[in-house]
């Protein structure tokens, strides 16, 4: 190993370097840390579910049974705020935890019937001792065993939908919101609990005046309105109270227990800050990253939110600005270390994915995205110091969640832009690039939004910008919109059966034997994406417009203006313009699918339909030079119009029908072609394809990343296939990956050298890109000597993940993508 | 098909596909059903051996 920092740098070993160069306080902080994310589908030993949660929850939950949802839930939660036990990690200055002890997960018994059976049969995560354990879980699963959110949407769901959706081929994900993504409204949270608490009081008092005057059937609405807005002022004085709870421990220690005179001033620091913050808006940069970090905890005891969309750069900058820049109450430096541990707080925080969802996230436990850069609302540049100090923190902690994601656009600094190059050029994976400006147009061509609200966008997930504002930021959006898309090839080609899971899933559009010609294959297809779409759309406007009875969000609705303003769920739809998508999974398969039977069944007319449908179902055994026929028919990503345009009028017919799929708010359900690592979890539930894949490959690993290897005319040709694609009206977001050369882009010359790149990448209108760039040596060194490199991290697709971390075939797959030299 | 680590034998059929090493190559990982290690196999020239003979 080398033994400076310097010697460091020039053998890429970023993770010895980021161990010498991050403070002491950071060091332990970082390795205090527990990974929580699973590994090959399972976590990882010693890490166990919170039970104080479901335990605490569901008394309160059975003691207030006469109450509607809305209210019932928040006197579970500030039940649940007042008791569970709490904890101060050693050199923290950043506190607040999803869950009881620092090595658990958040079970939210009261979601999915799934987890529940999952959960209790999963003995690696029960705590000690195992048999009161047991007996706990036995009694809330056999309480909550026909009252979970999930099982009474399946339960108003059409029988057959349901048997489809669960039959795990053709969705991702669970249609509630025990597990969803909110877009939080900074600008209304951040002014205070103490705040809306006064609001939501003068809303309840103006609904009574109201109620008690003359009669009229416009304040009968008023009777349910009061019970939210007590339900979200419960919540609300429970998170301030729970707060308190922390500040009284750092006091309690501080004052009896701490003799280091520096610890206990912290200690004392975190006191006033947790006395504060959430009640007060913030004064310090401490306070304000102290309260965004409680309200994104809370929100994960409230329910199961897989994504985290933020903006830190931009909502913490005035408290950067004025602690570092005004005041000089703390130096750069200092603030750098309170960014890192504030990444640090958020890797830590774990909740008990059921084992579809965790395969399909391997190495995380959720997709923390994010988002820095871009521009303010009048459309100036809105990169400042806290932007760059993001990217510094980022290669000091060095974890795979949170990542970044960078608005790029034309205004962007050159410092700025060197800091996050430096962190793609140690390895990081991200941050990803994003182009400000097409997905700005791209929400105003979708959801309508106006332009001042579209620039305040984060990604509410991986990739889909979402505003941040009253009427613009969506509180739900559900994964289980994802379609497995290239099962739309299989069930063309079967008539709608499904070969793997041997079920008639699409419609019956035709023995494929039969087609004459492509565009009757063209029309089958179309018809089962669009049947595809349909059926998952349908669920999540269910589940969507019902959430409110089956699930409630007393805490959400609290920190969004529009849900105080109205005295409605924030999951009542009124008042939002809406910022759903479906995610596509397994996308360009289809065009390329679709591309090589055209080119070989109907334009050359070397095999049959019948050979070609033989083959699928032999999954091509003994049909070996058949299937490298069908690898090597033109394939997207190498500028080649005969398979781009097929591409394109694919996706532009799914645009089209996006259109006119409406969520419960009556706007479209855009397509956003994704893959996290789902790539490699529905490798065995999609069958053979005209691609050439067979059951069991890996699919393609992003949403317009070419097939791996397949794109063999560089990275120009790559970005032209992108580019045909209208990235503001085709879809809501495409994802692209793309592997660099680390030695091609050393130094100076290497960082012109992807410059010149992004601002082709930029010129041509593509919405996203992200980079790998490590070595297949070091990758294959860290496959052989896992225990040396734990740091290593790697792109996957939406996230970032630690290589040995993820699946063996998932690191072997990342292996085979093309390493690209740019400027060639 | 012999596997490099039990050198057990058997027929193509008998070592279930895994997955490819690279989609446009006819390298493939196949399961050992003895020991269960990856075992490679060119599925091009496998089968021109098994028409040959």
């Amino acid at each position: 190993m080398a033994i400076n920092v310097e010697e460091m740098q020039k053998k890429e070993q970023w993770w010895w370097m980021a161990e010498q160069k991050r403070s002491k306080r950071l060091d332990y902080l970082r390795k205090a840390a527990w990974k929580k994310g699973a590994v090959g589908g399972a976590y990882l030993p010693g890490i166990k579910i919170d039970l104080s949660r479901p335990v605490l929850y569901t008394q309160a939950w059975e003691e207030n049974s006469g109450d509607p949802t809305m209210l019932r839930k928040a006197k579970a939660l500030a039940h649940v705020w007042d008791n569970t036990p709490i904890f101060i990690t050693d050199h923290a200055n950043l506190v607040g935890y999803v869950g009881d002890a620092p090595n658990t997960l958040m079970w939210h018994q009261e979601g999915l019937f799934l987890t529940n059976e999952e959960i209790y049969n999963d003995r690696t995560v029960i705590p000690d001792p195992e048999e009161d354990s047991l007996q706990v879980m036995r009694d809330i699963c056999d309480y909550w065993s026909d009252k979970t959110a999930l099982g009474k949407v399946m339960e108003l769901s059409s029988p057959e939908d349901a048997v489809k959706f669960m039959s795990g081929y053709i969705a991702w994900g669970v249609p509630s919101s025990a597990l969803t993504y909110s877009t939080k409204q900074y600008d209304w949270w951040m002014r205070g609990f103490n705040y809306i608490i006064d609001e939501i009081d003068k809303n309840i008092a103006k609904a009574e005046e109201e109620m008690n005057g003359i009669p009229s059937p416009e304040i009968l609405g008023n009777y349910d309105k009061i019970k939210n807005w007590e339900g979200m002022k419960i919540v609300l004085e429970a998170g301030i109270r729970w707060a308190g709870r922390y500040a009284r421990l750092a006091r309690i220690e501080a004052e009896n227990f701490e003799t280091d005179p520096r610890r206990k001033e912290e200690l004392l620091r975190i006191a006033e800050t947790c006395e504060r913050v959430p009640a007060n808006p913030p004064r310090n940069l401490q306070e304000s990253l102290q309260f965004e970090h409680f309200v994104q905890v809370m929100a994960r005891y409230e329910a199961g939110e897989a994504a985290w969309p933020a903006r830190p750069d931009y909502w913490h900058f005035p408290y950067y600005d004025k602690d570092v820049n005004q005041t000089k109450r703390i130096t750069k430096e200092e603030a750098t270390e309170l960014v890192g541990e504030f990444m640090i707080r958020a890797y830590e925080v774990g909740i008990y994915f059921i084992s579809f969802i965790r395969e399909a996230l391997q190495g995380i436990t959720g997709t923390w995205v994010w988002t820095i850069g871009g521009v303010k609302p009048d459309g100036s540049d809105a990169c400042n110091e806290l932007t760059e100090v993001f990217c510094q923190a980022a290669r000091l902690v060095r974890v795979a969640n949170p990542t970044l994601s960078f608005r790029y656009h034309s205004m962007v600094p050159d410092s700025t832009l060197r800091e996050v190059f430096e962190c793609i050029r140690q390895g990081l994976g991200y941050p990803n690039i994003r182009h400000d400006p097409v997905l700005i147009a791209n929400m105003m061509h979708w959801h309508k939004h106006p332009i001042e609200e579209a620039r305040t966008w984060v990604n509410q997930a991986c990739m889909s910008p979402c505003p941040t504002t009253k009427h613009g930021a969506q509180p739900f959006r559900m994964a289980s919109a994802t379609v497995i898309t290239c099962k739309a090839i299989e069930y063309a080609l079967h008539d709608g059966m499904d070969p793997v899971a041997q079920m008639q899933i699409g419609p019956q559009t035709g023995d494929a034997r039969k087609f004459k010609t492509y565009e009757e294959l063209y029309e089958a297809w179309y018809i089962q994406i669009k049947y595809l779409m349909d059926l998952l759309v349908r669920f999540v406007n269910l589940a969507r417009i019902k959430d409110p009875e089956f699930y409630g969000r007393p805490f959400l609705s609290g920190i969004y203006e529009r849900a105080v303003e109205q005295g409605t769920d924030v999951c009542n739809p009124k008042g939002e313009r809406g910022n759903c998508w479906t995610t596509f999974f397994g996308w360009i398969e289809n065009g390329d699918s679709l591309a090589a039977v055209k080119k070989l069944v109907f334009d050359e007319k070397k095999y049959t339909m019948e050979q070609l449908i033989e083959a699928m179902d032999k999954n091509w055994e003994g049909r070996e030079e058949m299937r490298l026929d069908f690898v090597k028919a033109p394939k997207w990503g190498n500028d080649d119009d005969y398979v781009d345009q097929v591409h394109v009028r694919a996706m532009r017919d799914v645009a089209k029908h996006s259109m006119e799929m409406k969520d419960p708010t009556g706007n479209p359900w855009p397509p956003l072609p994704e893959m996290v690592s789902a790539n490699i979890s529905y490798s065995s539930k999609v069958g053979a394809l005209p691609n050439g894949r067979r059951l069991g490959d890996p699919l393609y690993d992003g949403g317009l990343s070419p097939g791996t290897g397949l794109d063999k005319k560089g990275p120009t040709a790559v970005l032209r296939s992108a580019s045909k694609i209208n990235h503001i009206t085709d879809g809501r977001a495409f994802l692209l990956n793309q592997r660099l050369s680390p030695v091609q882009l050393q130094g100076e010359k290497g960082y012109q050298l992807w410059r010149d790149y992004i601002k082709t990448w930029f010129d041509l209108g593509i919405d996203h890109v992200q980079f790998n760039m490590v070595n297949n040596e070091t990758l294959r060194s860290a496959q052989k000597d896992p225990e040396k490199y734990n740091e290593l991290i790697v792109r996957v697709a939406g996230y970032s993940a630690h290589f040995v971390d993820i699946s063996r075939k998932t690191q072997d797959h990342i292996i085979q993508r093309t390493i690209q030299e740019l400027g060639c | 098909m012999k596997c490099d680590k039990c050198n057990y034998e058997g027929s193509k059929n008998e070592f279930r596909y895994l997955y490819n090493v690279q989609i446009d190559e006819s390298i493939s990982c196949r399961e050992c059903p003895k020991c269960h290690s990856f075992v490679n196999c060119d599925e091009l020239a496998e089968e021109k051996s098994r028409k040959g003979a």
